[in-house]
């Protein structure tokens, strides 16, 4: 199944893919399912479902407990910032000294170092976006007009539901329409104590599981969820959503599709003459080996930020300044969630109550803001993730004390507590970018991205919001010992990179139509978070796996008309 | 239990002569300093440092119904982690803070961390960790005694025997159930 090069091999396709995480292993297994043969390029090595190496470690067998070292800081300078790199996990990440980036801003990007991309650690958090989001843009002036509307996806989310399999609650909300859900996750007696206490205290708040991509109920080759919680390291029951578990054994079981790792694709080749792209330059991660591979249409879905590289990197008479980047837009409007920030307090009541299983799941109280008429001193809004649970001895590793008493307090089950925190919407502002830095080259001879990206004033001014109202609703929920927190945010953070190869109606100020196609050369696809126009406040993966579907369709449809 | 065996190899020493008395008179005086078995080769302490910090950890979570720090090996994994996982500026931070320790406990009980009877070394350091914590120029000291606990709990709580017996370790549960009534106090393991 994994690509041989011999050199001597066809290396003509129907299809690339380019990137095989969320979107692209969508590509994948659609193009091959509709019988195109599909060529899979992942920069990563290989991860085959469902040999993950740590999966079934017992935390005593990873010698520094979780953490990583002095050294690995220095060779993961950036990943190491936040708590997505830990020794669990630690070999599914880019080395960052291979490739460094420059800072104008501070910008936390997290690169994945495997097949099957963030997939495998991403956090699983599946939510429609609904009209409002649609709109937004043109409502409030800011960025461009989606080319789609709800109706236009609404099939599609449909469709991907049903096959990834997301577990949640119908709630009936336009802001959050529902979708083909598995049967929800339960809250704890906390949780059920809280939501009944916010939305009889705020009219038009919700609080409702979260709707997450782990299995409560079996799909074909993929069991239900076993509550470990451990779902960062790959799951080898193929409980929740991966192009690992899912759609890459789907596209394998075409036999239409060839994987091939180790493989950093460098830019896209363009044939002026006939006025589409034809192929792809790959480079081997390890033998520093140039290739070129061809096909009829090309999927870029390297992430939000592979792909713009790749784009701006494709100079051709036809794209002097990056592959179909006549709008001037390539790399502006980057957009990311701003987040961390909050409140959390504890529970008196339920002492003798305590769950069983570790549920890969919270919960989430949708967008109530500047809507029906309100107007806030920012527009958009935001949402919650949180959980109620009870602590343990590492929510008590602060406290005071020595001997047996402290051993045993530390054994014994703690408070229950609950906390939420808000996920805000970031404005498209142009002047958020990234460039090229051609005097700075990675290990295989790539210009470096150079960031240039901040929050803003309507994104700040959100954040008071997005504190104070969570204090006011744990308050009225009933907990004692309220606490906010605001911990800062950079741009990167939430790992909700979008934008920088927007959709868009008019060709003059967006890169991608309305299906995901360059403008300038319509069998070039981009449907990962790079098409983005605007970002919503809920987590965006679901609505890339939505709009890879239904722009593989188009893709082919187009194919079969001869009109790409 | 360290101290029991200490008396052990004491006894095998003195070819057995030792009365009950003699024995008493050792526990109750401490005139024997404790000693720690090194597992392996130390990364980061020198092998004084490593008693003071093995007697510690044995405070931090000492043996009761079920093993403490030093059964399952936590000092080694501090040496371990300190050397691994902290930078220079900390690990200096961490000895500085360990030698005004031991330098405290010295002038202010006469006796040095490894002589002093357990009951004793537990009331200075629960003392000592309030002492700190409420001046402000006791960074180090504080560092030391905090990096110094966290890392023995998690080295605790993260051991197979800290795990499975002091906690509740599930690794597969197989399923979620909501709220239930409690019939262990143990927290769960992860």
């Amino acid at each position: 199944m994994y690509f041989n090069s011999d050199g001597k091999k066809d290396h003509t396709f129907d299809a690339i893919v380019i990137g095989s995480g969320i979107s692209g292993g969508w590509a994948a297994k659609e193009l091959t399912e509709k019988g195109l043969k599909v060529l899979l390029l992942d920069r990563g090595k290989p991860l085959e479902h469902p040999e993950y190496p740590t999966a079934f470690k017992n935390p005593w067998e990873f010698e520094h407990r979780g953490r990583i070292t002095v050294e690995q800081r220095r060779t993961h300078e950036y990943v190491s910032r936040d708590y997505p790199y830990s020794e669990h996990n630690e070999s599914f990440w880019f080395k960052d000294a291979d490739a460094p980036y420059d800072e104008v801003k501070r910008f936390d990007w997290f690169r994945p170092d495997i097949v099957g991309g963030k997939s495998i650690m991403w956090g699983r958090q599946s939510y429609r976006w609904g009209d409002i989001d649609f709109e937004a843009n043109a409502k409030d002036g800011h960025g461009i007009d989606w080319p789609i509307r709800y109706k236009d996806i609404a099939p599609w989310y449909d469709y991907v539901e049903k096959f990834a399999g997301i577990s949640g609650q119908k709630e009936g909300l336009a802001v959050l329409p529902d979708g083909e859900f598995l049967p929800p996750m339960e809250m704890n007696c906390v949780e059920k104590e809280v939501k009944k206490r916010i939305e009889s205290s705020f009219s038009g708040r919700k609080m409702t599981i979260g709707r997450v991509a782990n299995l409560t109920e079996a799909k074909p080759g993929r069991t239900k969820c076993n509550y470990r919680n451990l779902c960062s390291r790959g799951c080898p029951f193929g409980a929740y959503f991966s192009s690992n578990s899912s759609t890459i054994p789907a596209a394998l079981e075409t036999g239409n599709l060839t994987i091939r790792p180790r493989s950093i694709v460098s830019s896209l080749i363009y044939d002026d003459e006939n006025g589409k792209a034809t192929g792809v330059q790959v480079i081997d991660s390890e033998t520093m080996e140039t290739t070129e591979f061809f096909s009829k249409i090309i999927f870029v879905n390297g992430s939000t930020l592979g792909s713009t590289f790749i784009l701006l990197n494709s100079i051709s008479k036809r794209f002097p300044n990056g592959f179909g980047n006549d709008s001037g837009q390539l790399g502006h409007n980057l957009m990311d969630h701003h987040f961390r920030t909050g409140a959390n307090g504890t529970y008196e009541g339920f002492e003798d109550q305590y769950y069983f299983g570790r549920r890969a799941n919270g919960i989430y109280i949708p967008r109530y803001r500047n809507l029906n008429g309100e107007k806030r001193d920012y527009v958009r809004g935001f949402g919650y993730q949180g959980r109620g649970g009870r602590g343990n001895w590492s929510s008590m590793i602060r406290e005071k004390g020595f001997g047996a008493d402290f051993k045993d307090k530390l054994t014994k089950v703690g408070k229950w507590s609950f906390g939420i925190g808000a996920f805000g919407e970031c404005l498209p502002y142009y002047e958020n970018q990234v460039t090229l830095d051609h005097d700075k080259k990675d290990k295989w001879g790539l210009p470096a991205l150079k960031f240039d990206a901040e929050f803003k004033e309507n994104e700040n001014k959100m954040r008071v919001d997005m504190m104070n109202d969570a204090a006011e609703m744990l308050e009225a929920a009933g907990l004692k010992n309220v606490r906010t927190y605001d911990a800062g945010c950079y741009p990167g953070m939430a790992i909700h990179e979008m934008g920088t190869a927007r959709m868009g109606k008019d060709p003059k100020t967006s890169v991608l139509n309305k299906w995901n196609q360059v403008h300038t050369a319509k069998n070039v696809f981009v449907t990962d978070g790079a098409c983005m126009t605007s970002s919503a406040c809920q987590n965006p993966s679901l609505t890339y796996m939505a709009l890879t579907a239904r722009a593989a369709d188009h893709a082919v449809n187009e194919l079969k008309k001869q009109n790409i | 239990m360290i101290r029991r065996e200490a008396l052990k190899k004491m006894t095998l020493a003195m070819g057995g002569a030792l009365s009950a008395t003699t024995i008493s008179a050792v526990l109750t005086h401490c005139s024997s300093k404790n000693s720690f078995p090194l597992s392996g080769e130390l990364k980061f302490f020198t092998e004084d440092q490593f008693q003071v910090i093995s007697v510690i950890a044995d405070r931090i979570v000492p043996a009761t119904d079920t093993a403490g720090a030093i059964e399952v090996g936590c000092p080694a994994f501090v040496d371990l982690m300190l050397f691994d996982c902290y930078e220079k500026d900390n690990q200096d931070k961490f000895i500085n803070g360990l030698n005004v320790f031991q330098s405290e406990i010295d002038s202010e009980t006469g006796s040095d961390a490894l002589s002093l009877k357990s009951d004793k070394l537990e009331a200075f350091l629960t003392d000592y960790e309030i002492k700190i914590d409420s001046a402000d120029n006791r960074k180090d000291e504080e560092f030391f005694l905090r990096t110094l606990k966290e890392l023995t709990l998690l080295g605790y709580f993260t051991s197979k025997e800290g795990a499975t017996m002091a906690l509740r370790y599930v690794p597969v549960p197989g399923k979620y159930e909501a709220c239930k009534e409690m019939e262990d106090e143990r927290a769960w393991a992860l």
